[in-house]
């Protein structure tokens, strides 16, 4: 019997800190259909179904630009880090000379360095090389985050039997062929973790984007909500319907491929 | 894996080698470390630029009085530092920071501990518990900063619960009250993780093989015994990965006290991270503040040092 009774308080537990946790998220979507007043008196839910806040902020310009932007910088970046962290990875988990360990771990260092505390010099780096306001500047400075791709591309190479590729060395293959033609292919699946973990990370940023994007046309949707806030003010249901529009497609990357979230970046962080 | 791999290399040895061949196969080698090398390179150069060259600047500015605009940098020597000690918003500021983490730090990993071994034990419905409690750490800080507003604000939903349960009394501006202000903000940010510690954790209580459980039942060991004693070992792994990234996450907080009290009230939820922003950006202090971020790298550096070598050495191996 008293088994059971602690079997019952973790389920109301468990069940009361789910319903915390989504109280907020749902607050979003409902708050997207309020009135101004309702807002501010913080009225559950709203007392007829508004569009209009949806039509103030399909009208903004912020909305498109904001879109486009994180589209371009999250695409860009994504594309170009999957690029230089796999190349670098192949090396690193194929060596075993003490100059592979050593770069490895200068890579993976900079895990303890916070972007906080660099930004004054980054920022004055990113003036001298004109990348201020410049989405490619985004692009670039995203990319050279690779600390977490190359541990993660490294010790999932590390388990791929390295047979195959010294069969492939055998029956001709230079070093790009065997990397172009029997790593790459094997990728995928730590790829797509990896790419999931990094759109979100893009996606919600808001210090670098804050930083070097001070241009409201240049902005990122994150920095948008925080930029449209300020200039609305009090015009708390189109902020809310902004952000319900900015918040489904992280969901929907995450409900879709919530594998690839609850298992694959657990699994390189752990091993190594 | 190690024994495999050296057979293969071990084949041409067993060959009789010409010495023709030798040549060949070193300058094999020496092709193989260039390709290795260039392979390396745009990363290694992005990164370097990126990180270790800004580090390298902040080092150099942090000990002048530059304001960010003027080509010449006036060498100050450590005046920088010194003035921190002085610099009373400064000191709250980061005693803010660390009565923001320790909380935070407290009770996200009650909270994600607690529901990984719920959830671990297969509730009914641990696949969408899972997916529920994940959820905020998906969405930006700065949403979640704006949506909480409506919870906490004096005729929000929290003070609306207290007045309907008779507790009235209770009621509180909870972003404006000096006091309740930090333990407001790492209880949102602690509930955005929960479900992103929960899955490390889960990853290591998955990772316990069950005839270690079948012999501590067979010895008789049984609830908390069996977790101090057989759980918390085994997954040592899994906790310094979590306390890793929940320590330099909690003493980086800078959007959610930004966006939902902008610091206040009095400076009472300024971080150090905001505070760097404002000397560089709001003040024009670039020297100054690079040299808060340089002692700021270091207290982050020493911690989470001092952390992994404390964790890393209870890893057991099993």
């Amino acid at each position: 019997m008293k088994i059971k009774i602690g079997r019952i308080l973790q389920y109301i537990y468990i069940y009361v800190l789910c319903i915390i946790v989504l109280l907020p998220v749902l607050n979003i979507f409902l708050s997207a259909f309020k009135k101004n007043v309702e807002i501010n008196r913080s009225a559950i839910f709203p007392s007829a179904l508004l569009f209009e806040n949806f039509t103030a902020v399909l009208k903004s310009d912020i909305f498109y630009s904001g879109m486009l932007n994180t589209i371009i910088i999250t695409g860009g970046a994504l594309i170009l880090s999957v690029m230089i962290c796999t190349m670098a990875a192949y090396p690193l988990a194929r060596n075993r000379q003490v100059i592979y360990t050593i770069v490895y771990f200068i890579f993976l260092s900079a895990m303890m360095i916070p972007s906080v505390a660099n930004m004054v010099p980054l920022f004055s780096l990113m003036r001298q090389l004109g990348l201020l306001n410049s989405r490619i500047g985004m692009i670039l400075l995203y990319a050279s985050n690779v600390s977490m791709g190359i541990l993660l591309f490294t010790s999932f190479m590390k388990n791929i039997p390295i047979e195959i590729e010294k069969a492939a060395e055998i029956d001709g293959c230079n070093y790009f062929q065997t990397f172009w033609h029997i790593t790459l292919p094997l990728m995928k699946p730590v790829w797509i973790s990896y790419i999931m973990i990094q759109i979100l990370g893009i996606w919600n940023d808001f210090l670098l984007p804050q930083l070097f994007l001070s241009e409201r046309s240049k902005q990122t949707i994150t920095l948008a909500v925080f930029t449209f806030r300020n200039e609305r003010g009090s015009d708390w249901g189109a902020i809310f319907a902004l952000m319900s529009l900015v918040v489904i497609v992280p969901m929907v990357l995450f409900i879709v491929n919530q594998k690839y979230f609850l298992k694959g970046m657990v699994a390189g962080g752990i091993k190594t | 894996m190690k024994k495999t791999s050296e057979a293969v290399t071990n084949v041409p040895k067993a060959k009789p080698a010409v010495k023709q061949r030798k040549g060949f196969r070193v300058k094999r080698a020496v092709r193989h470390h260039i390709c290795s090398g260039l392979f390396i390179l745009p990363a290694l150069g992005l990164f370097l630029l990126f990180t270790y060259y800004p580090l390298i600047q902040n080092i150099m500015y942090s000990l002048t009085s530059w304001n960010g605009i003027t080509i010449e940098k006036d060498f100050i020597g450590i005046q920088n530092f010194i003035q921190i000690f002085k610099d009373r918003t400064l000191v709250q500021s980061v005693g803010n920071t660390f009565y923001l983490a320790i909380a935070l730090l407290l009770m996200g990993l009650f909270l994600q501990f607690s529901a990984a071994l719920i959830v671990f034990s297969k509730v009914r419905g641990h696949g969408v518990i899972k997916v529920i409690l994940y959820l905020p750490a998906v969405l930006s800080p700065i949403v979640l900063s704006y949506t909480w507003i409506q919870f906490l604000q004096y005729p929000g939903y929290i003070n609306q619960l207290l007045e309907v349960i008779g507790l009235g009394q209770f009621k509180n501006m909870w972003l404006g009250n000096e006091s309740s202000v930090k333990l407001v903000l790492a209880v949102i940010q602690s509930l955005q993780y929960t479900g992103y510690g929960m899955i490390f954790f889960l990853t290591g209580l998955n990772g316990i093989p069950k005839d270690i459980y079948e012999a501590a039942d067979l010895d008789g060991s049984s609830g908390l015994n069996r977790l101090f004693k057989i759980t918390l070992p085994l997954m040592m792994p899994s906790i310094t990965v979590t306390l890793f990234i929940s320590i330099t996450g909690a003493l980086n907080s800078y959007a959610i006290p930004l966006s939902l009290t902008g610091g206040g009230p009095n400076g009472a939820s300024t971080t150090i991270a905001m505070q760097i922003y404002q000397r560089a950006f709001g003040m024009r202090q670039f020297g100054y503040a690079s040299a808060i971020g340089i002692l700021f790298f270091i207290i982050i550096a020493a911690i989470t040092t001092l952390q992994l070598s404390i964790t890393r050495k209870r890893e057991v191996e099993y």
